[in-house]
């Protein structure tokens, strides 16, 4: 299981002006604790299972940045991607299965050109030599091999992509020729 | 100081991570003055051949992948018998201040220690006991890694211990976690700079991302620093992992 703070929020925000933040599975909240630490200006954090989305709510109660949305996965992110101003570039956690119904609903939802999409927990969507192996096997897709061109199929035409050996493996995908 | 910075040699071993050791090489061979640069290719998969011959004053490239540790060992007994005076260890993706060696010798010549100018405040350096002895240099027992300096009689206790522990101790090579941790064996106290006259980009993830950043960076690192990470996109945990090492995919 990874988590935001392997990644540098700072310059993210400050070198794209990204000022958004969409969360995709809350999980253990480590994320989502990270991210409130950072000058995002607001926090759409999606999240199917209730205790989890319950939890976060009552935690960060006093944070007006942020809310918690408790929906099944694609109709909670169709709403927030209606509350996401469209001209602001946006950050997407991604750490919920299934990850091919999610980018094709960012992608119908959005114009992502300008935006950053960071999706954990690589090794449950490609091979690769990662620094930890699915927790859970069943996890698992599996067709997981033959479908590693997904990821590249919906961002590389827009993105650069890069992936990271840490934990479970990451993909960051930045703007293609984007930031400051 | 070009006298001194003649008898100086400057070791950097290099694996893969073709962009940023570029840049870092680069970096380095224009802020080095007059001093000896080694540049040791450690049998990179990524590219091959001379990729980084031009940048340094003598270049080595290993027929097979020795490891940092064997790589570290091997130049640590090639400059005792050098006829370099004073060695610096570095790594392929940092970055240097213009000033960086006048300030070692300043460090060394201030304290007999091994020097280091990566002061962070975070990882190993954490709630480190500071001995302050003026010239905003600090004393601490931590590991210098990237950033080493050394003459040869602190070289030599060196490659004593190891011997030593070589000859005396079945266990020793496992009982080290790192090439690195010798010196925090061999030296109680390491010369830290307050400020900070080395970035080190990443390495494994922990370093230069908010958490492990360079302390206090000289102005020539901050701006050097940034240029790098919007040129290279140095957002994420460590290096990527290149196109070429994915399954599936073809080395050049």
């Amino acid at each position: 299981m990874g988590t935001l703070a392997d990644f540098d929020l700072r310059h993210l925000i400050a070198d794209f002006s990204c000022a958004h933040l969409l969360v995709l599975g809350i999980a253990d909240g480590r994320s989502l604790a990270e991210a409130l630490r950072h000058d995002f200006t607001r926090i759409l954090a999606v999240e199917p299972a209730h205790p989890i989305a319950l939890e976060a709510a009552l935690r960060h109660a006093s944070e007006p940045r942020l809310t918690v949305i408790h929906e099944p996965v694609e109709r909670g992110l169709e709403r927030a991607l209606g509350e996401l101003p469209k001209q602001s570039p946006a950050l997407f956690w991604l750490d919920l299965p299934p990850l091919e119904r999610q980018l094709r609903t960012i992608a119908a939802g959005r114009d992502i050109g300008r935006d950053i999409l960071i999706i954990d927990d690589l090794n449950l969507h490609e091979d690769g030599d990662y620094e930890e192996e699915p927790a859970d096997d069943a996890k698992r897709p599996r067709d997981r091999g033959r479908k590693s061109g997904l990821i590249d199929g919906f961002l590389a035409g827009s993105h650069e992509l890069q992936r990271f050996r840490r934990r479970g493996g990451y993909l960051m995908a930045l703007p293609a020729g984007g930031g400051k | 100081m070009k006298d001194k910075a003649e008898r100086c040699i400057l070791y950097v071993p290099v694996f893969n991570r073709r962009a940023i050791a570029s840049e870092s090489l680069t970096n380095l061979r224009t802020v080095k003055g007059a001093a000896h640069l080694c540049i040791e290719d450690d049998a990179s998969t990524e590219f091959d051949g001379t990729l980084f011959a031009d940048l340094g004053d003598s270049y080595i490239r290993h027929p097979s992948n020795l490891g940092i540790d064997a790589t570290r060992m091997a130049q640590l007994e090639a400059f005792l018998a050098s006829p370099f005076d004073h060695c610096y260890f570095t790594d392929s993706d940092t970055v240097h201040d213009p000033e960086f060696l006048s300030r070692l010798f300043q460090m060394l010549e201030r304290t007999g220690c091994v020097s280091c100018l990566y002061n962070t405040s975070t990882g190993y350096h954490k709630d480190q006991f500071n001995i302050d002895v003026g010239d905003d240099i600090v004393l601490r027992c931590s590991i210098p890694g990237v950033s080493m300096f050394f003459d040869k009689p602190l070289a030599a206790r060196i490659w004593q211990y190891y011997q030593d522990g070589l000859r005396f101790r079945p266990d020793f090579l496992k009982e080290q976690r790192s090439w690195d941790w010798m010196y925090c064996d061999v030296f109680p106290q390491v010369a830290f700079s307050r400020v900070s006259f080395v970035e080190h980009l990443y390495a494994g993830g922990l370093h230069a991302h908010g958490r492990d950043a360079a302390v206090n960076p000289t102005p020539y690192l901050i701006a050097e620093g940034a240029r790098l990470r919007r040129k290279l996109r140095l957002y994420g945990p460590g290096a990527p992992i290149a196109e070429s090492a994915r399954p599936g995919r073809v080395s050049p």
